[in-house]
């Protein structure tokens, strides 16, 4: 990877680096890490998290939503 | 053939104990009474809801991992469509490896893991690691010490030189993530 003025790491994928390979919608304060303030979700781009984990998560996230585990809009923002 | 499902549902908390037991005992009576088996559940018990559902703002959750003939979901949709104390439900193929709810059933409905991210969660969402910034800063410190003993060393005395050097290390990665958490805070330009 480039370093552009040094300021570019490397990002790694968190759920390949601690081998997890299935992500429970049911859980909250991980899924908590990978929404904004607001409520949506952080791109990879952003977050380092490799495609295949990425789509889990992003399914996991919605069902999240689905069953009120986390909010569509967070409640300070509607 | 025999499929492992996965539901989970909110009853409505607002009702004496009795009801709820009995609401989320019926889901467990319909999945066994038409042929299926239970192979976990879990109750995570009354929580907050992230949103408002029909005013409610507390739920009662349930979660039975089963396996059985697809023919049993359209029964269980049925039923969770028709009674009341059902305020929200989701009725899911499994999609976790099977083998994890034979040898250690736990695992799944606890959670896959998070360990060793706790230790690193501190400003939460922002999941790229505290870890390896942490490592680098003392990589950069253990290499900045060699020259600045010799430093010390050298200018025999001047002992302010070593600290100064070690600790600018600190705050330019800080920096670095400051700038990084602005990034996601303003996630509508992105």
């Amino acid at each position: 990877m480039a370093f552009f003025g040094g300021k570019k790491r490397k990002k790694v994928c968190r759920f390949k680096e601690n081998g997890i390979k299935f992500i429970d919608y049911k859980d909250e304060r991980l899924l908590r890490r990978f929404i904004t303030e607001r409520g949506k979700i952080v791109p990879r781009r952003i977050t380092g998290t490799c495609a295949p984990m990425q789509r889990k998560l992003t399914t996991a996230i919605k069902r999240a939503r689905h069953l009120a585990i986390l909010p569509f809009v967070s409640e300070s923002y509607r | 053939m025999h499929r492992i499902y996965e539901t989970t549902f909110i009853v409505n908390p607002q009702t004496d104990n009795a009801s709820i037991e009995q609401s989320v005992r019926a889901v467990g009576d319909l999945i066994t009474g038409n042929g299926g088996k239970i192979i976990k559940q879990d109750h995570m018990g009354t929580r907050r809801l992230a949103y408002e559902i029909e005013g409610l703002t507390q739920g009662y959750y349930a979660t039975f991992i089963f396996e059985s003939e697809p023919k049993v979901l359209p029964i269980l949709e049925r039923h969770f469509k028709l009674e009341d104390p059902y305020i929200r439900h989701l009725l899911i193929k499994f999609d976790g490896d099977p083998r994890w709810l034979e040898d250690e059933p736990q695992e799944v409905i606890e959670k896959p893991e998070p360990a060793p991210m706790q230790s690193t969660s501190g400003s939460g969402r922002r999941p790229e690691g505290n870890e390896a910034r942490e490592s680098k800063v003392e990589t950069a410190r253990r290499e900045t010490r060699p020259v600045a003993e010799q430093v010390e060393k050298d200018t025999a005395g001047d002992a302010e030189v070593a600290p100064k050097v070690t600790s600018e290390a600190a705050p330019e990665k800080a920096e670095v993530a400051d700038e990084k958490k602005e990034k996601l805070t303003d996630g509508d330009e992105l």
